[in-house]
């Protein structure tokens, strides 16, 4: 089996190379944005790019916005803790797509619409047009803030920047250049931008096996993993409470991502600046085909990770600033003493783990699942150590996100070379960069074209209007900075963002579905059957304990099936304006 | 509502129509779903 890798550089965590790569790297990718997009004063190429974009920088753009720093953070995380299982979430993103390509896309582009939402106008009414732009506001202003502050957290913990400092300037930097660069910037940034994320995250999954203790092969690793339940990826089960099954991917994670993609104006904007609906089309089946492999892929990595740390003594809890404190702070005995069982633990797990690999390769099966009971036994009183620990370290610090997000920078930190450190730091901020820019760039534009440009100022020049959106966008970024100087998370991250994007999605894609097929219900009907199914869903949130990704399916159900019962109490004849 | 003709072009060898683009990526995904499902059952 071997002994376990070396720790490179315990105890440093970046040096000056690493430092050069990331401000180097996130410098130059802001100065590219500001000098491509210079002097745009016309307002279709600064909202929706110069309509000169093809399918692959569409479906990058799109995959960009869509994985923030959240989705290479914590994903991994996932993996160690959980396995495969999240893959599933991510099941209903291929049918979606292709019904956002056949159905909505062509429609949007044949009105020639700024965002999603002012087609809710054409085919409604005003009222319904601003209800649909406030529900994204509302939700994508606060995922604005989620998706500075998580990666925020995670990094300045790690690299021991202030909390405060690291949301402020990352939300600073990601606000001047999308305020200057405009909807082209973000498109373009982003292709380098994701180049960068998987150059970063291919080296890790590299130096990951070539870490592997040695005479553990590849088909052994997945057994080990399978071993400590962490390779059940697709679950048949109609249980409701569990969280991820093919069910409530396929079909719940079908209206997230129907909803995600098609409604939601970071990802219409995307594909909307497309030549035409070829590539944008194009673009998004790019999306169908590779999503499900990248997330598959990322939550290997940390797969992978846990069966690394089950031959190296990992740290008891993965965030080392939080432990440190707390040691140094009263804690001290406390923690020493679970640092000692669980190196006990650990080390009987390994030795008995070494004892099943010996035993599997010598094709004794009997010895082989004694091993594998006894290193199940050994893993389980480790785990009960780290959750104490854990919990010991939440109570002393509601701030601190969960433990499992820290896994895999914790890894970068103690187990990669420098340079590849500084790589992987960089395809974090890329990450983080890239799908705050496309949020932010779409709040504004909403902000400009459906309220603004609406409501306010309905005749003015462009110049204009690109002055009001670069505000509005700053705006947004100042309230998502803001947001994320105040939040405060208990779920691992990349559920955090899905679960607020679910309570919310459901009613918005209920809204597009019923404007696309129910065309006899008029805008009164559907803007008050939105309300009620929003407020239907708040309640079953607070009080139903089923999966999040089923909100999705209610919402938008019960959007619709309140729009068609209003629109018979109002009479047919009241959805004159469905013909618009 | 009906696009433009050339909008129906996808453009790629072999694939005439846009109905037969998604068919594609629809095997994919229940490939996909297949794969995940045998290492599921491989490793369990």
């Amino acid at each position: 089996m071997g002994g376990a890798p070396d720790r490179p550089h315990p105890g440093l965590p970046v040096n000056a190379a690493d430092y050069v790569i990331l401000v180097g790297t996130m410098l130059a990718i802001a100065a590219y944005a500001v000098w491509s997009t210079r002097g745009k004063h016309d307002l279709r190429a600064y909202l929706k790019g110069a309509e000169g974009t093809g399918w692959l920088t569409i479906g990058l753009s799109v995959m960009a916005t869509q994985a923030s720093a959240i989705t290479f953070l914590s994903t991994p995380g996932q993996g160690f803790e959980s396995g495969l299982g999240f893959v599933q979430n991510y099941f209903g993103a291929p049918i979606a797509l292709i019904i956002i390509a056949a159905v909505f896309l062509p429609i949007y582009r044949r009105l020639r619409v700024y965002t999603a939402y002012e087609y809710l106008g054409h085919r409604f009414d005003p009222k319904t047009r601003l209800l649909g732009a406030g529900f994204f506001l509302l939700q994508r202003g606060l995922g604005a803030g989620l998706t500075i502050y998580a990666p925020a957290i995670v990094l300045s913990t790690v690299m021991g920047w202030r909390l405060d400092a690291t949301i402020v300037c990352s939300g600073l930097l990601v606000v001047l250049y999308t305020v200057a660069g405009g909807c082209d910037a973000v498109s373009l940034t982003q292709k380098y931008q994701i180049g960068v994320i998987f150059a970063g995250m291919l080296a890790a999954f590299v130096v990951l096996l070539a870490r592997l203790p040695a005479g553990l092969t590849f088909t052994d690793s997945l057994a080990l993993a399978g071993g400590f339940h962490r390779m059940n990826a697709v679950d048949f089960s109609l249980n409701a409470d569990r969280r991820y099954t093919f069910w409530t991917g396929t079909l719940g994670g079908m209206f997230l991502a129907l909803s995600y993609f098609g409604t939601d104006q970071s990802q219409v904007q995307r594909y909307l600046s497309g030549t035409s609906l070829r590539e944008s089309r194009l673009g998004l089946m790019f999306n169908a085909i590779f999503k499900i492999p990248m997330q598959f892929f990322i939550l290997l990595l940390g797969v992978l990770i846990f069966v690394f740390y089950q031959f190296e003594l990992p740290p008891v809890v993965f965030n080392k600033a939080a432990w440190d404190y707390q040691a140094a702070h009263g804690s001290g005995p406390r923690l020493r003493a679970l640092e000692s069982e669980f190196a006990s633990a650990h080390g009987e797990e390994r030795r008995q783990l070494g004892a099943w690999l010996e035993a599997r390769h010598s094709g004794n099966p009997a010895a082989e699942a004694a091993a594998k009971a006894a290193a199940e036994a050994a893993q389980g009183r480790g785990e009960s150590v780290r959750e104490e620990a854990a919990k010991a370290l939440r109570a002393a610090n509601p701030r601190t996100a969960n433990d499992s997000d820290y896994v895999f920078i914790r890894f970068i930190l103690d187990h990669l070379p420098h340079g590849l450190i500084g790589l992987l730091v960089t395809a974090f901020f890329a990450a983080a960069l890239s799908s705050k820019s496309g949020e932010l760039n779409a709040l504004g534009s909403t902000t400009t074209i459906d309220i603004y440009r609406h409501l306010v100022r309905k005749e003015a020049t462009d110049a204009h209007y690109v002055a009001a959106s670069k505000w509005f966008t700053a705006l947004w970024g100042l309230v998502a900075i803001g947001f994320a100087l105040f939040a405060n998370l208990a779920e691992n991250l990349i559920q955090a963002v899905n679960i607020l994007g679910s309570v919310f999605y459901g009613v918005v894609l209920g809204l597009f579905l019923v404007a696309f097929f129910l065309r006899r219900i008029g805008g009164t009907a559907v803007f008050w059957a939105a309300l009620a199914a929003q407020a239907l869903v708040f309640a079953l949130y607070a009080t139903l304990p089923i999966s999040y990704l089923w909100y999705n399916v209610i919402g938008c159900g019960a959007c619709m099936a309140f729009s068609a019962i209003l629109q018979l109490a109002i009479g047919l004849g009241g959805a004159k304006s469905a013909s618009k | 509502m009906t696009p433009p003709p050339d909008d129906e072009k996808t453009g790629l060898p072999g694939l005439r129509s846009w109905a037969q683009v998604y068919w594609i990526v629809i095997a994919v995904f229940a490939a996909w779903v297949g794969l995940l499902t045998a290492l599921t059952r491989a490793f369990p």
